[in-house]
């Protein structure tokens, strides 16, 4: 009897602790499943086009083409990501908001509309999540958010490079008008270079964001020097431009911080330094 | 089902309902966290004429003036046709030929120039970004939320499920208390570090010392379950703030100290207020009124924040084990006697007061007078105690408006002053003197409140003209037989004379003395005189009969009334005593007493 009492006891107490476990591993996990498939697929989708930008062109011709296959593999990875934050419904959203992902979401969302070239949506949401989700959004993606016209703008002065085609022929002073316009974008005052400076100082020294966002402001110098290499008469970038300086220092911050302050191994430091200071033939 | 099955069906319930929702907030946690590769702006990825042109036009300058073939290919990239691809294939060969030469040169050919490239892996790993910066993510770790969770159900199981604790043995009880205390903690989010554990071995070891708090009362149990709460509640917060702090980099060693200061504080509070609260629950467990449930609590925090939250003065320092102790058993008395302390500021006052006390007189505490703050701060809080009303009018602003700090303040900044560099007494004063005077000048602000009523607003600068003219004096009169004891006596005396009668501090116009000053100076100068050898000097220069007379004279002439002629008897008698003590008669202090009032009488 005695024994009886003490089984049905711990049946009781088993089915209580696995109906307990359930209700609280599963409430709400949908919506945040749902976000982490999305993220995981911005990743994979960037890993993409960053290996087809490294790998595809290493011996090619800068404007020879891209690696089109692979390029159109990351832009459906991006706009499967859009799909997928698109179709969150009002529950989910309050959950995500309730459980301070929002911010994650919206910047997720403004990345993948910019890989996909979407401009005015890209920023729309950005404002979006810097005024509807400002307190849920952490030191990475609030300095994404801020950086983000930067990087559209580097965009935008690449486009603008190639798509002004062979410049044999091209009048001088339509030349000077392009030099001009991609200038601006690189390294104007509210250009690509200052835009991502700027996001840069949202976020402490010694973050790993600072690595990204070095790069994508060598990424604007790298366009700038191609654009003197296309539009200017002397070809390349008069030593006397703060953009050269510029440059050196970035190389020399983004050395610093891989060597000092996240510790990479020397040999894999030099790899990074060679490639931006050949690139940019410092 | 079984006795006590119920219970422990509903405890099953609750722990596997905690851990359920711990893992899912890990789960929300690890996505804000999740790292991201980011994708990089569009830009001409690949080394090409372009990088090495503007090299060649850079710092490669010197290799075209000394490579014609180089010159060539740069002049016809700059032609209509442009270079071919093997010209350019050529050019770039060139390129990486003189730029390493030019890195071999400078030191600064890294393994990386052995040939290798940047992979794309590699960019990858670069661009792969975590949220936060290790060792910066607020969110609590999944192993804290687990942990946390796992310490909650273990104070769930001890405090609920029946036999699990003696609850009935004497350290049963304080253990209890403070698993009770625990209990209202949320582990996995409350940034507490390795708290719980340190005042849990605390609690045990300050039961183990002190015998009193082995009684088995329940009201131990109370005392244990308050401190706990509220320390762990305030340290959760520092940390936190501590956290925020360098841009969400954090202090670990603020964090540490933070930890280190609340264990001193716990046993000292554990150990201070046990007695009391034994013999008056009332006044610290407040077992009678919602508002003061938590003084002892309160005491507690408000000490444990004066330390850290004041950092410049560098109070670690000052705080010694006995300071700590020394302050909070004046804190934790004069609460207990006074509750409206709390109860009027919103819990606030005694925070206020103690920062105020630091903030005032903590440069006064030094190498030469060690453990002087813990000592004024005891002086403060029991004379306010005494008298909160008429002290301590504007409770609820600030410490600024606290008559016995003021006094205090104004007592150290006379009497640490150096001596003149013509002074005839020169010793400086030291921690007791310091703190003696203090007391001294507290007792009478106590003891004649109509000194700080009707000279409202002019009670500090009374005491100031008094302390000053009165070691003025000290200085110009005494020499090496006046000890520090008496001089703090002699100002005693002084202070007494004007809380009695204020007429001592109207000025002598001719010379601007206060009369107090001058009626000193009439005594001292006397006794002082340069004959060390004469017997009136062997008679009244010693201390104790230095003290006797300047009481004397001033006690006698509070009650006569001062003015200039009343001075002028004063050193008339003073010399007529001296010149027959010169004659060899003794010393009699009623006779002298007896003469003194005589001499006042005089027309």
């Amino acid at each position: 009897m005695e024994r009886n009492r003490r089984s049905m006891t711990q049946s009781a107490v088993k089915a209580a602790i696995a109906l307990a476990l359930v209700f609280g591993l599963t409430t709400g996990c949908e919506s945040v499943n749902r976000l982490r498939e999305a993220q995981d697929a911005f990743s994979q989708a960037a890993a993409m086009e960053n290996s087809v930008r490294l790998d595809g062109f290493r011996d090619a011709a800068p404007d020879a083409g891209e690696s089109l296959a692979g390029l159109s593999s990351a832009s459906a990875g991006y706009a499967s990501v859009l799909l997928s934050l698109e179709q969150l419904d009002r529950k989910d959203q309050k959950y995500l908001r309730d459980n301070g992902l929002w911010g994650n979401v919206l910047t997720l969302k403004a990345l993948s509309q910019w890989r996909l070239g979407n401009y005015p949506d890209a920023l729309d949401t950005a404002s979006k999540a810097e005024q509807e989700a400002a307190d849920q959004l952490y030191p990475r993606d609030r300095a994404l958010i801020t950086a983000l016209p930067g990087l559209i703008m580097t965009d935008q002065a690449y486009a603008n490079i190639i798509n002004a085609g062979p410049t044999q022929g091209m009048e001088q002073t339509e030349r000077t008008k392009r030099l001009k316009e991609v200038e601006a974008l690189l390294v104007g005052e509210t250009g690509a270079v200052k835009t991502i400076a700027k996001a840069r100082s949202k976020v402490g020294k010694a973050h790993p964001v600072q690595v990204y966002l070095i790069q994508a402001q060598l990424a604007a110098h790298r366009n700038l020097m191609v654009a003197y290499g296309r539009f200017h008469e002397g070809r390349v970038i008069p030593g006397a431009h703060p953009a050269r300086d510029d440059s050196r220092r970035l190389v020399s911050e983004l050395d610093e911080l891989l060597r000092n302050t996240l510790k990479i191994p020397q040999g894999d430091t030099a790899r990074i330094r060679k490639y931006w200071t050949d690139l940019l033939g410092l | 089902m079984a006795p006590g099955s119920a219970a422990l069906v509903m405890f099953a319930i609750r722990s596997a309902i905690k851990l359920g929702q711990q893992t899912r907030l890990a789960y929300v946690d690890a996505t804000k966290r999740q790292e991201l590769v980011l994708p990089l702006p569009n830009f001409f990825s690949a080394v090409d004429d372009t990088s090495a042109t503007q090299y060649f036009a850079d710092s490669g300058q010197s290799w075209v003036a000394a490579t014609p073939r180089l010159k060539d290919l740069l002049d016809k990239r700059l032609t209509t046709s442009g270079l071919t691809a093997d010209e350019k294939d050529e050019l770039l060969a060139l390129y990486a030929e003189f730029r390493n030469l030019d890195e071999a040169k400078r030191g600064k050919l890294k393994p990386a120039a052995d040939g290798t490239h940047l992979t794309a892996d590699e960019l990858t790993a670069l661009v792969t970004v975590r949220q936060w910066r290790r060792g910066t993510d607020p969110n609590p770790s999944v192993a804290q939320r687990l942990a946390g969770a796992f310490i909650e159900i273990g104070v769930d199981y001890f405090v609920n499920v029946p036999g699990a604790l003696n609850k009935d043995s004497r350290q049963g009880r304080a253990v209890l208390g403070f698993l009770e205390a625990m209990e209202e903690i949320n582990f996995s989010e409350a940034q507490l570090r390795d708290l719980p554990e340190r005042l849990f071995v605390a609690t045990l070891e300050t039961i183990a010392e002190h015998g009193e708090l082995l009684s088995g009362d329940p009201k131990v149990q109370q005392l244990v379950k308050v401190v706990s709460a509220s320390l762990s509640a305030d340290v959760a917060a520092h940390i936190e703030k501590i956290r925020q702090s360098g841009g969400g980099a954090g202090n670990l060693v603020l964090e540490n100290r933070a930890l280190d200061w609340a264990d001193l504080v716990f046993r000292s509070v554990l150990s201070s207020a046990g007695r009391e609260v034994l013999t008056d629950p009332k006044g610290l467990l407040g077992i009678e009124g919602p508002g003061a449930s938590a003084a002892v609590g309160h005491v507690g925090k408000a000490v444990l924040d004066l330390i850290l939250e004041h950092p410049t003065r560098d109070l670690d320092k000052v705080f010694s084990r006995r300071g700590l102790e020394t302050v909070l058993q004046a804190s934790l008395t004069v609460v207990a006697e006074h509750p409206e302390l709390l109860v009027r500021s919103k819990n606030e006052g005694l925070k206020k007061l103690l920062a105020g006390v630091a903030d005032e007189l903590g440069g006064y505490d030094t190498l030469l007078t060690p453990d002087l703050l813990p000592a004024l701060t005891r002086l403060i809080l029991e004379k306010t105690g005494e008298n909160i009303e008429l002290l301590w009018p504007d409770l609820a602003d600030g410490p600024g408006k606290n008559i016995p700090l003021t006094a205090v303040k104004t007592t150290l900044e006379i009497l640490t002053q150096k001596p003149e560099s013509g002074a005839k007494w020169k010793p400086e004063f030291g921690r007791a003197e310091l703190v003696a005077v203090s007391d001294a000048v507290l007792d009478e602000i106590v003891e004649n409140p109509q000194w700080v009523l009707a000279e409202s607003g002019k009670a500090d600068e009374n005491l100031r003209i008094a302390l000053e003219a009165t070691l003025k004096v000290l200085r110009a009169q005494g020499d090496a037989r006046l000890s520090r004891s008496t001089a703090v006596a002699v100002l005693h005396a002084s202070i007494r004379a004007v809380t009695l009668r204020k007429e001592f501090l109207d000025k002598i116009p001719s010379t601007g003395q206060p009369l107090v000053a001058a009626t000193l100076d009439a005594v001292l100068s006397q006794i002082f005189q340069d004959d060390r050898g004469a017997s009136s000097a062997w008679q009244l220069a010693r201390d104790a009969a230095v003290k006797v007379v300047v009481q004397t004279v001033l006690g006698q002439v509070a009650k006569s009334g001062i003015d200039k002629k009343v001075v002028d008897k004063v050193r008339a008698f003073m010399k007529k005593q001296i010149a027959r003590l010169k004659k060899g008669e003794g010393f009699d202090l009623s006779a002298f007493e007896t003469q003194l009032q005589k001499a006042l009488a005089k027309a």
